[in-house]
C-alpha cells in the first residue's frame, strides 16, 4: 500500500517518536537480528525510484531478489486515492540464463553482473488526472555486495556435510532411480548469516529508470508526455551488528539542460521484525535539504510494509513552504 | 517388453588399464554431494567413499580396487541434490566412469535432468538418485 498527504511543518516532531521507540521495539524481538536483515534486504523496486515513489530516497545496495512484487495505493488524505502495482524480476534467470557452477559465479563477473540485475515495470494512478497513467520502468544492478551468500564458500560445505550426513550408499539390490527426501539444512544457513552479521563490508548498486505519464491510459507515442529520466548510484557499508550506512547520488534528466542532482545520507538499524532508517537528502532543485525517516515491518513470512516519512519542497518559488510526506508500501518477495 | 528405465547398466573397463576414477557432476550451480560403495560378486562392499561437486560442480574419486580386480563387481550410489539460486530449479547431475583419462562406455547413461529441484534453504525436500551398475572387463 502507498499513501501520501501533506503535513504542515510543525509535524516534523512525528519523526523524533519513531527514532525514540525504535530501540524498544528492536529490543522486543526475540529472533536473531540476521534472520530479518538477509530474508528481507529486499531493495527498492527501480521503476518506483523512477517514478519517485520510494519510501525511502537514499537506497539501499543490497543484493537483488529474483521476483518481488509490490501493491501500491494511496489512502490519500489532501488528494484522491491512488492505486498501482510494480513487479521486479531478474531478467537473467526469467529469460533461461543459466550458470555451471557457483564457482564461475564468484569468477565471472559479467554472469554474477547479470544475476544480480534486477528489472522492474510499475504504474500508478496519476494523481492529477483521472483518466492518466503514470508508469514506471527501472534498471538496477549490483556491482557487488560482500554480504553475498553465494560468496560464502563457508555456507556451501557446511550443506555438503549436512547432506552427506543424511546419506547412506544403497546396496546392490536397493536402488531406485530419483525420488524425494526431506533434508533440512536451515542450521547451515542459520551459521553463514551469523557471520555475515558480524561482518563489516560493503555494497554498490547503480540503477536507470525512466518513467512517464500516458493519458486517458492508452499506450501509443503521442499519448505519452512528461518522460523523464533517472540515474541513480548508491553504496551501503555495514558496520556489523544490523547497523549500515547507506549513500546515494541521484540524477534525475526531465530537460537535459536542467538536470535536478540530489546526494543523500542515511543511517538504518536492522532488526528482526523491523529496519529503522533516518534519511537527509540534498536536492540542487530547491537548494535544501530534506530529512526522513523509515521504517520496514515484517508482516508475515516473505511480506514488509515499509512506512516513510519526509520532508520536501514541492516549490523553488515558495521557500517557506515545507510538506511531509507519508508512504507506505507492501512488498512481497515471491522469490523465496 | 523389457522396461528401458529398469535395464542394467554396464560399465565396460580394461582390467590391464590404469585406475578407475569416478567422476559425480552437476551444473547450473545445483549443490550434489553422494556416497559410493563397491560391491564383490557375492554382494559383500569392498570400498565405501563420500564425493561432493562443490563448488566447481564436479569432483573425482580414483577407488583403491585395481582394475584386475573389478569384474563383475557392482557399484552402487546415493546422490542427494538441491539449487542454491532462488531462481534455479533445474539441472543436470551426472557420473562418469574414467581410465586412463578417458571415459568407459556405459551401456546406459548415468546422466540425469532433473527439474522441480527445490532451493536448499526454503524447502527440505531434495532430489535423491540411486542407482548402480556393474564392471564389465573389454
Amino acid at each position: 500500500m502507498f499513501s501520501r498527504f501533506a503535513f504542515a511543518k510543525e509535524n516534523l516532531s512525528i519523526l523524533f517518536p519513531i527514532f525514540l521507540l525504535a530501540p524498544s521495539l528492536l529490543a522486543q524481538t526475540p529472533e536473531p537480528a540476521y534472520k530479518y536483515i538477509l530474508d528481507y534486504d529486499v531493495p527498492e523496486s527501480p521503476a518506483l525510484v523512477a517514478l519517485g515513489v520510494t519510501p525511502a530516497k537514499v537506497l539501499r545496495g543490497s543484493a537483488a531478489k529474483p521476483v518481488v512484487l509490490n501493491l501500491l495505493n494511496q489512502v490519500g488524505f489532501a488528494k484522491r486515492v491512488q492505486n498501482g502495482v510494480a513487479v521486479d524480476f531478474s531478467p537473467y534467470f526469467t529469460f533461461g540464463g543459466r550458470l555451471r557452477s557457483i564457482e564461475e559465479y564468484r569468477t565471472d563477473g559479467w554472469k554474477r553482473l547479470a544475476a544480480n540485475s534486477q528489472l522492474s515495470i510499475a504504474t500508478i494512478q496519476s494523481e492529477e488526472e483521472t483518466n492518466a497513467l503514470l508508469f514506471g520502468l527501472g534498471l538496477r544492478t549490483t556491482l557487488f555486495d560482500s554480504h553475498d551468500l553465494l560468496q560464502d564458500k563457508e555456507l556451501g560445505e557446511d550443506i555438503d556435510e549436512i547432506l552427506l550426513g543424511s546419506l547412506e550408499a544403497p546396496q546392490p539390490g536397493e536402488t531406485g532411480d530419483v525420488d524425494e527426501v526431506e533434508v533440512d539444512v536451515t542450521p547451515a544457513y542459520e551459521k553463514a548469516k551469523k557471520r555475515l552479521l558480524k561482518k563489516t563490508g560493503s555494497a554498490l548498486a547503480v540503477g536507470y529508470g525512466a518513467s512517464g505519464r500516458l493519458k486517458s491510459s492508452i499506450a501509443n507515442t503521442d499519448s505519452i508526455d512528461n518522460v523523464k529520466h533517472t540515474a541513480w548510484l548508491s553504496f551501503k557499508y555495514s558496520f556489523g551488528g544490523g547497523t549500515d550506512f547507506l549513500s546515494i547520488y541521484q540524477g534525475q534528466y526531465a530537460t537535459p539542460s536542467h538536470p535536478e542532482h540530489r546526494f543523500g545520507i542515511a543511517i538504518r538499524k536492522s532488526g528482526t521484525t523491523l529496519n529503522v532508517a533516518g534519511e537527509i537528502v540534498y536536492t540542487s532543485r530547491t537548494k535544501r535539504f530534506e530529512m526522513g525517516a523509515n521504517l520496514e515491518v515484517r508482516l508475515l513470512n516473505r511480506i514488509g510494509a515499509v512506512v516513510s516519512l519526509s520532508s520536501e519542497q514541492p516549490s523553488t518559488t515558495n521557500r517557506s513552504l515545507t510538506k511531509m510526506k507519508l508512504n507506505t508500501i507492501i512488498r512481497w518477495n515471491l522469490s523465496q | 517388453m523389457p522396461s528401458i528405465e529398469n535395464e542394467m547398466r554396464f560399465c565396460i573397463f580394461n582390467p590391464r588399464g590404469g585406475p578407475v576414477t569416478i567422476r559425480l557432476e552437476a551444473n547450473n550451480a545445483l549443490r550434489a554431494v553422494g556416497k559410493f560403495a563397491l560391491f564383490d560378486a557375492g554382494n559383500q562392499p569392498r570400498e565405501q567413499w563420500p564425493m561432493k561437486a562443490g563448488d566447481t560442480g564436479s569432483a573425482d574419486f580414483t577407488i583403491q580396487t585395481r582394475p584386475q580386480s573389478l569384474k563383475r563387481m557392482v557399484m552402487t550410489w546415493a546422490v542427494l541434490c538441491c539449487s542454491m539460486l532462488p531462481a534455479v530449479d533445474r539441472g543436470i547431475v551426472s557420473i562418469q566412469i574414467l581410465q586412463d583419462g578417458a571415459p568407459c562406455p556405459l551401456t546406459k547413461s548415468a546422466l540425469w535432468v532433473l527439474t522441480d529441484i527445490a532451493n536448499c534453504q526454503q524447502s527440505a525436500k531434495k532430489k535423491r538418485i540411486r542407482n548402480a551398475l556393474t564392471f564389465l572387463s573389454e
